[in-house]
């Protein structure tokens, strides 16, 4: 092995091991931004009844909004349909306004009312999905590194 | 073989306890497609040890799926194929639960590095 090449094993080390740091920090990081949403849909439970916040609510016929791009693997959120399209009154001034509203917001399966400890959970969970798709990006990272370098082990 | 690569995969899909899925629905990821198969699983004290294994290789072999989200202390009871498990996509991260604080002891991805340090 050359004087090069096993530096350059080890400054692949160098790199997974700041990786496995830095993924690690992210965990810790996620961690309290999910137990703060955690919190605040056990509050949301209590204002609103147990019952009604449960998978018995879930909706039958959903897709997804938050996704994440097969390219660059980053978060791609879809913007929920809003109960009340702006665009259309701008267009119709006389429209009726629709009883039967679209919503591809998950907030609304738990009513059209919902405590705000909800809506706050919801962010918190919105800001941990962000969090967590890094992570996954980053593991992905690490594990190609480490496959690299196992390789070059054997 | 089926195709292991990022390209199409779009979907976030999730094995977890009932707070964890109704959190990460609530932030968007739910989807039940045209043939009614659902990306996330609410595991309960009745969910059978078979039943997260099938649901996880289920989710490994769709093609539409980037990223596996599973409580960490769910994945335990699937230890052992998450440690043999080593494809880049779908990706399989181990998240905390309300109850169980992330460990990284148990880390399937953390054990893979100490393996470049000899066993």
């Amino acid at each position: 092995m050359t004087h090069k090449h096993s530096q350059d094993l080890d400054s692949q080390l160098l790199q997974v091991l700041d990786g496995v740091a830095e993924y690690q920090q992210l965990q810790q990081s996620a961690g309290v931004t999910l137990r703060k949403a955690w919190f605040d849909l056990a509050q949301a439970r209590r204002s609103a009844g147990y019952r009604w916040i449960s998978p018995d609510q879930y909706s039958g016929n959903m897709r997804a909004t938050a996704t994440v791009d097969p390219e660059t693997m980053q978060i791609v959120r879809g913007v929920p349909v809003p109960e009340e399209s702006e665009a259309e009154s701008e267009s119709e001034t006389s429209k009726p306004k629709s009883k039967s509203s679209k919503y591809t917001d998950p907030l609304h399966w738990f009513g059209m009312l919902v405590p705000p400890s909800l809506r706050d959970s919801q962010r918190g969970f919105q800001l941990s999905l962000d969090k967590l798709v890094e992570l996954a990006q980053l593991q992905r990272h690490v594990m190609e590194g480490q496959r690299r370098l196992a390789s070059a082990q054997n | 073989m089926s195709q292991n690569t990022g390209k199409g995969r779009t979907l976030i899909a999730a094995i977890g306890d009932e707070d964890t899925i109704t959190g990460l629905l609530l932030a968007g990821i739910g989807d039940i497609d045209a043939h009614q198969r659902a990306n996330f699983m609410v595991v309960t004290s009745k969910t059978t040890q078979e039943q997260i294994e099938e649901t996880f290789t289920s989710f490994t072999q769709r093609k539409d799926i980037a990223i596996i989200l599973i409580n960490q202390h769910i994945a335990e009871y699937i230890r052992g194929i998450l440690d043999e498990y080593s494809a880049a996509f779908p990706t399989v991260l181990e998240i905390p639960s309300k109850d169980h604080p992330y460990d990284p002891s148990k880390d399937s991805v953390l054990k893979r590095v100490q393996l470049l340090f000899g066993e």
